[in-house]
């Protein structure tokens, strides 16, 4: 008897002394979800084209899988999920700026024709 | 038995190799990562504009080597994919900059051509103004010219020409000469004028001036005055512009009257200078005057 109870005070015991672990972990995969959801809804409100769109096609879908993992209260998995969404995002992003800034040095070469010669007065 | 005992030791060895193994594996994988990162931070664009992504992917080493260590394939995976998007984010970093740059090169430089361009355009619209000006002003010229030619033809008209052998003759009667003197009187000069533009125009004619007088007084003195007032003809074109060369000049004092010396009348029209476009037919001389 007082072995199952000391058994049952160990657990308990164990239990309380995991929980902040546990709620620690939970917490830090909210938030590593909730920084990628934020990223990619970032993204997603300016307009992506080509390798950036892959890029944050693969976000979203690493996001997904970390909301799934989350769900099934798979903490390691949604951490690891959303960090892949996070850095994906990131990239997307880094990706989209480029490919703006060289459309715009494109756009600014290709600006180099020739004028038309100015009107002269008759 | 001694097989056996050989498969065991061989069991015994492996079980003892692969932890030692596999933390090499974890090594060589880190290290890759790592060598990855430093190969990107050897380019110094990307070591400039991807600083914070490449410090950031050193940062996840130690996590991935963790998570290869406690065999976390998610989370090993997360971290590769993770380093691997930061040396991608600060390459892009680092290509963004370079197209920025060029952008702004290009920028520049269109900004260079466009001032350029309205520099050219503004130059174009002063010469143009400037040659419309120059245009009036020649027009201006050219009609002030023709004005003057034409009223030089019909001077030249009105100056009373005759066709001679000679050519086209010109009579000056003696009162653009002072009395008995070879000079010439006031105004007498706005005689010569048209003739003059008529030679400067028609270079190629030549003149002969040829003086008399009436038969009043002696023969030595009508042939020195009739001389006179010849070279004053002369001196009077010349000083208008015509070439002395093309001009000569004769006395013939009263030997070619041309009129009765009895009468008043008649020694008038005898004292004159007679100028003649030497070859030059009357119509010619008049059509040919300046237009």
């Amino acid at each position: 008897m007082n072995a199952k109870i000391i058994g049952a005070a160990f657990a308990v015991t164990a239990l309380l002394s995991a929980s902040p672990a546990l709620a620690s972990k939970r917490d830090t995969a909210r938030t590593t979800m909730a920084a990628a959801e934020a990223k990619i809804g970032m993204n997603d409100k300016q307009p992506m084209d080509g390798r950036a769109a892959e890029i944050q096609s693969r976000a979203s879908a690493a996001l997904a899988e970390a909301r799934l993992q989350w769900s099934l209260s798979k903490e390691d998995k949604t951490i690891a999920a959303a960090t892949e969404a996070s850095a994906l995002a990131d990239l997307a992003a880094a990706t989209q700026q480029k490919q703006a800034a060289q459309d715009e040095a494109h756009a600014q070469e290709t600006a180099l024709a020739p004028m038309p010669p100015a009107p002269v007065p008759q | 038995m001694r097989i056996l005992m050989t498969t065991l030791l061989a069991g015994a060895a492996m079980a003892v190799a692969t932890p030692a193994f596999a933390d090499k594996t974890d090594q060589i994988v880190v290290d890759q990562y790592r060598a990855k990162i430093e190969a990107a931070r050897a380019d110094p664009l990307i070591a400039r504009y991807g600083a914070a992504q490449l410090d950031e992917a050193t940062a996840v080493l130690p996590a991935l080597a963790e998570d290869l260590d406690k065999d976390k394939a998610e989370r090993a995976k997360a971290s590769i994919v993770q380093i691997d998007s930061l040396i991608a984010a600060a390459r892009a970093n680092a290509q963004t900059a370079i197209a920025k740059d060029r952008a702004a090169n290009a920028a520049v430089a269109n900004q260079q051509r466009l001032a350029d361009s309205q520099a050219q355009a503004e130059q174009a619209r002063a010469d143009a103004a400037r040659s419309q000006q120059d245009a009036a002003v020649a027009q201006a010229d050219a009609a002030k010219a023709q004005a003057e030619a034409e009223a030089a033809r019909k001077q030249l008209a009105d100056l009373q020409l005759k066709q001679t052998a000679l050519g086209a003759t010109l009579v000056l009667q003696d009162v653009v000469f002072e009395t008995g003197k070879a000079d010439l009187k006031a105004g007498a000069e706005a005689r010569l004028r048209p003739l003059a533009q008529y030679l400067q125009t028609n270079t190629a004619v030549k003149i002969r001036i040829d003086g008399h007088t009436d038969a009043q007084g002696s023969d030595a003195s009508n042939q020195q005055l009739s001389q006179a007032r010849a070279a004053a003809v002369r001196t009077a074109l010349s000083g208008m512009g015509v070439d002395g060369a093309r001009i000569e000049a004769v006395g013939h004092g009263e030997s070619q009257p041309v009129a009765d010396n009895k009468t008043a009348p008649g020694r008038q029209q005898n004292r004159r200078v007679e100028i003649t476009l030497v070859g030059q037919q009357l119509g010619q001389a008049v059509a040919a005057a300046p237009q």
